[in-house]
């Protein structure tokens, strides 16, 4: 259960913007997640909600969290097309090769927020 | 004056109040909203940058050392603890300078079946957390690691999942993953064996009495991870040792 820590995370961050740049109200946090990254989404929406509660002064409560999911890239080093997928693979979906290349699944990003 | 239906009015209402009507001169009804426009603010960052910060600082203070870090992650019960006490004392008898860095929830039970090694091993107590972080190494760092330290072990909190979102500033990951765990830990939680360059395979000695599936659980890795590399040890009898030390030790050489 690192969601809350992760949520935690966020939060101070967009808690630091939020005292830079005048305190608005944010209406929602947009963030990225690679099918790697480890971390639930139901824990991760349920741990944002625990964690804006009481945040800045309750300023962060009904703060929305916005999950864009990201696919699995891969390039197979036989036939040379980049495809996506949204399960690991063991092999090439369009000649069959064993072990395509993954890039990337682990990410974990702040996108963008959206404020008033 | 109102500048949507120009009743000439000067009216106060707050923020929030949603759409609402006036009257205007030409005695139409004009309806029109306070509610200020949303804007998006673009903060493209990682989530955990200041835990990555830190871990970057951590490497760079290693490696300054001529320090080679492996993150041991794997589920509690794998053998983190045994395999590394026997490991220490390779090390030891090889004559390379290794420290420990342990992190459990709490106690130092883990990190005394160590230190009867003599090799100097640092407890790092988490209480309610489910991994260690960069700030938790970062505290110990200078006391833990002496002088002249080949090898940082530092055995994460026995969690598949967590620790792996955590970057600690070592140089690999390794996984263990102990036949009795089965053959598709690999699939069930991919996160830690994508991340890992190497899986110890360990319990290899009761292997054949659990009916375990060598070639399906290294198919599995395989799925996860086609790079990484894969060495079967048991910590018992000793099995696999040689090509595990040859491991730690060509890796120092690096």
């Amino acid at each position: 259960m690192h969601e809350l820590e992760i949520a935690q995370s966020l939060l101070r961050t967009i808690s630091d913007w939020r005292d830079q740049n005048g305190a608005p109200k944010v209406l929602s946090a947009r963030i990225e997640m690679g099918l790697l990254s480890g971390v639930d989404p139901d824990a991760m929406q349920y741990a944002w909600e625990a964690a804006c509660e009481f945040a800045c002064g309750g300023q962060m409560k009904d703060c929305k969290l916005l999950v864009d999911h990201l696919p699995l890239k891969y390039e197979c080093p036989g036939c040379g097309r980049e495809f996506e997928s949204e399960t690991l693979i063991s092999a090439c979906t369009f000649c069959g090769r064993e072990y395509p290349r993954r890039k990337g699944g682990r990410e974990l990003n702040l996108k963008s927020i959206e404020v008033e | 004056m109102c500048k949507d239906c120009g009743c000439g009015e000067h009216h106060h209402h707050g923020h929030g109040e949603g759409v609402h009507a006036h009257t205007g001169a030409d005695g139409k009804v004009y309806y029109h909203s306070h509610e200020p426009a949303a804007r998006e603010v673009p903060l493209e960052q990682a989530i955990l940058a200041k835990n990555d910060n830190t871990a970057e600082l951590n490497r760079a203070f290693l490696r300054g050392r001529g320090t080679r870090t492996f993150n041991l992650i794997s589920s509690p019960g794998s053998g983190k603890t045994t395999l590394l006490t026997k490991t220490l004392e390779h090390l030891k008898a090889a004559g390379i300078p290794t420290a420990v860095i342990v992190g459990d929830q709490y106690g130092e039970i883990d990190a005394d079946r160590m230190r009867s090694t003599g090799v100097p091993v640092t407890q790092v107590q988490v209480h309610d957390s489910c991994h260690l972080t960069a700030q938790q190494i970062s505290a110990v760092l200078e006391t833990a690691v002496p002088a002249g330290t080949k090898i940082l072990f530092i055995e994460n909190v026995g969690n598949l999942v967590c620790p792996v979102a955590f970057d600690l500033g070592e140089d690999e990951k390794i996984a263990l993953l102990s036949t009795p765990e089965g053959e598709e830990k690999p699939l069930k939680y991919p996160g830690l064996f994508t991340a890992a360059k190497l899986v110890l395979l360990t319990k290899m000695d009761i292997a054949d009495a659990l009916g375990w599936n060598k070639a399906l659980c290294i198919r599995n890795i395989r799925t996860t991870n086609p790079e990484a590399e894969i060495l079967e040890v048991s910590s018992k009898t000793e099995t696999g040792f040689e090509a595990w030390m040859e491991y730690l030790k060509h890796s120092v050489k690096q």
